[in-house]
């Protein structure tokens, strides 16, 4: 589409405009560009826990061999770290419980299907210096595990207001691994 | 300036879930005209306490 002259000196106004609004975020004033909010981001193929831009790493399978010892493991034995490692699984656990067909009501059953119920956690982030004063900040965002998101605009003192991503994925009963 | 581009980290962490503030890193921040030592905190907490 070709520009008319009419529009070209409207695109150019626009530039201006914008290039204004970008100076004053470099003034060093505070954010005053709103609430932070989290915006999902999968990518690749498969939704990558990692969120490395340069390398998949998607949770591994659970494979029915293995679900098999960690059940045994846990509900028979109470083994921590075969709940851990069933938690750290979390959706491909929860789709073997589903269609499980030899398990039988118990308090450990019960207490591993409410841990795979928790699905989401919150997340803060600062940047804070040896006076104790938070120059970047990014309040509690409230975020499902195993899915990339962006975090904008977070709040800044005296810096331009910077852009924050990651994710966060269970490892544990009460643990959580995060990239940031 | 269009797109976005990586100015610090990724940093990676594995947290206690309400454990508080973890330091990550520490870097030095500017917005050109003044340069400061901060830390690189992050927490994680559950959504919701009771399961």
């Amino acid at each position: 589409m070709k520009a008319t002259g009419v529009t070209m000196s409207r695109l150019r106004i626009l530039f201006f405009l914008l290039l204004l609004g970008g100076l004053s975020t470099l003034s060093g004033a505070e954010s005053g560009h709103g609430p932070t909010r989290a915006y999902p981001e999968p990518h690749g193929e498969q939704l990558c826990a990692s969120g490395c831009a340069l390398s998949r790493h998607p949770t591994p399978p659970l494979t029915r061999e293995r679900y098999r010892e960690l059940r045994r493991d846990y509900l028979e034995k109470g083994s921590q770290e075969a709940l851990d490692e069933l938690l750290y699984f979390g959706p491909q656990t929860r789709l073997k419980l589903e269609t499980d067909r030899d398990l039988r009501p118990s308090a450990r059953l019960e207490r591993l299907q409410r841990e795979l119920k928790r699905e989401r956690v919150l997340v803060s982030f600062r940047l804070i210096d040896s006076e104790g004063v938070e120059r970047v900040k990014m309040p509690p965002m409230n975020v499902p595990l195993d899915l990339r998101h962006v975090f904008e605009p977070l709040q800044a003192q005296g810096v331009q207001p910077p852009e924050a991503s990651g994710t966060v994925k269970r490892v544990g009963l009460g643990h959580i691994w995060q990239r940031i | 300036m269009e797109g976005r581009h990586s100015v610090a980290g990724p940093w990676f962490a594995v947290h206690q879930v309400g454990g508080g503030w973890k330091t990550l890193d520490e870097i030095y921040l500017s917005n050109g005209r003044q340069t400061t030592k901060v830390k690189v905190q992050s927490k994680v907490d559950w959504e919701d306490e009771h399961a």
